[in-house]
């Protein structure tokens, strides 16, 4: 294969990543990280520097849609940032000295989690809870325009310390595997500070590119990003979260979630074999 | 939250994954140009693509390619754009958050901007 050739053949699988990934709400990192390892035969490490490039990239591009239509919680996710800087380092810093075979391990569980965590579907709380002083004391309260309910909706985020630390972790393996772990981030919200679902998922995608900017810093300066592979990743999965992000809702969305689990079993079960294998 | 709030971060967001996109395309075609053996040569892409290749990855590194007009610098100068976007905005929530003179938040975010500053000097120690 030519450099040319490459670059071309990246960007297309990078592309159909970044659409595939926003139809579902995941980031095109889950799918580029293994298509680059299997299929180009990449480096781990060089995959994983490309692949936090354009998680980066498709929050940046998403995050400017929920921004304006005032889904995005900023209170939130400011103050859930602290946890997941600090864990994007820590995730980054260890990429860098654990064995790659641990790194095909620990991605092929992330995405069989991820998989599972979209076959159980979404439970909802409905009890009534008590805010603490974290919540209070950092005003978190706030309200959306939901446009299928046509109404104005009140609601007040709780447990904020749990959170927090739950965003370390989410951190962390953001950080580790050059993902954006949209896929952990939503049910920490979601369950956990019983945020409404809509907002879990747009305060998510805002978090995801300053987390991912903090492990991108790390792997920039250790000389992790070849620009060769993170051009075409960059630059295909955001034309392809763009167009997915248009074509929302025009899909039965039940056939494309089973086809995505398929391929994510699929994909986790080679990746677990090449960590255990070699 | 105040309207211009959202619009001043929208614009930022917007701005800056435009421009990067914009360096990332024009590094990739000044490379090619300048290296027709990536049209045919197969080992080419070895070099570029192993673990030992070497780019830049100083901020003066990248710099001092750009000028040279080097297609890979100019790819990494759009990456780092890329990178710094997210920052731009925790630094704008800054001047937001002090303008709205929200301590806690002033705090908070100043707090965010530091760890991601740190993020570039931890990657040195790291090696």
């Amino acid at each position: 294969m030519t450099p040319l050739l490459f670059v071309v053949a990246v960007a297309a699988i990078s592309l159909l990543a970044g659409f595939l990934g926003s139809l579902l709400g995941l980031g095109g990192g889950l799918i580029i990280v293994p298509a680059l390892t299997l299929l180009f035969h990449v480096d781990i490490r060089l995959a994983i520097g490309a692949s936090i490039v354009s998680v980066i990239a498709t929050s940046s591009g998403a995050a400017a849609a929920y921004v304006r239509d005032r889904l995005a919680n900023m209170r939130v996710a400011m103050f859930l940032e602290l946890g997941t800087t600090l864990g994007a380092i820590t995730g980054a810093f260890l990429a860098g000295i654990i064995h790659p075979r641990f790194l095909f391990i620990l991605f092929g569980l992330v995405i069989g989690y991820s998989a599972f965590a979209m076959i159980r579907g979404r439970r909802t709380a409905e009890k009534e809870v008590v805010v603490g002083p974290w919540a209070r004391v950092l005003q978190l309260r706030s309200s959306y325009f939901d446009d299928a309910a046509g109404a104005e909706i009140m609601y007040q985020p709780v447990r904020a310390r749990i959170g927090l630390a739950l965003m370390y972790a989410a951190g962390t393996v953001s950080g580790l595997l050059g993902i954006g772990s949209g896929a952990l981030k939503v049910p920490a919200m979601d369950l956990a500070m019983e945020l409404p679902i809509k907002v879990s998922t747009a305060t998510s995608n805002f978090m995801i590119g300053v987390t991912a900017a903090a492990s991108a810093g790390v792997y920039f300066s250790r000389g992790q990003i070849d620009p060769f592979i993170a051009a075409p990743v960059a630059v295909g999965v955001l034309a392809g979260a763009f167009a997915g992000s248009h074509t929302l809702g025009r899909i039965g969305s039940r056939s494309v979630r089973v086809i995505f689990i398929v391929v994510l079993t699929v994909i986790a079960a080679q990746m677990l074999l090449k960590g255990v294998i070699g | 939250m105040k309207d211009w709030v959202h619009v001043a971060i929208v614009a930022l967001l917007r701005t800056g994954v435009a421009l990067s996109i914009v360096l990332i395309v024009a590094g990739v075609v000044i490379s090619v140009v300048h290296h027709p053996e990536y049209f045919s040569s197969r080992p080419a892409l070895g070099e570029l693509t192993s673990p030992k290749a070497h780019f830049p990855n100083t901020l003066s590194g990248v710099i001092a390619g750009v000028r040279h007009g080097s297609g890979q610098a100019i790819i990494m100068a759009g990456l780092l754009v890329l990178i710094a976007t997210p920052v731009g905005r925790v630094a704008l929530s800054v001047v937001i958050f002090t303008i709205a003179r929200d301590r806690l938040y002033i705090a908070i975010t100043s707090t965010v901007l530091v760890i991601l500053l740190i993020s570039f000097a931890v990657g040195l120690v790291g090696t």
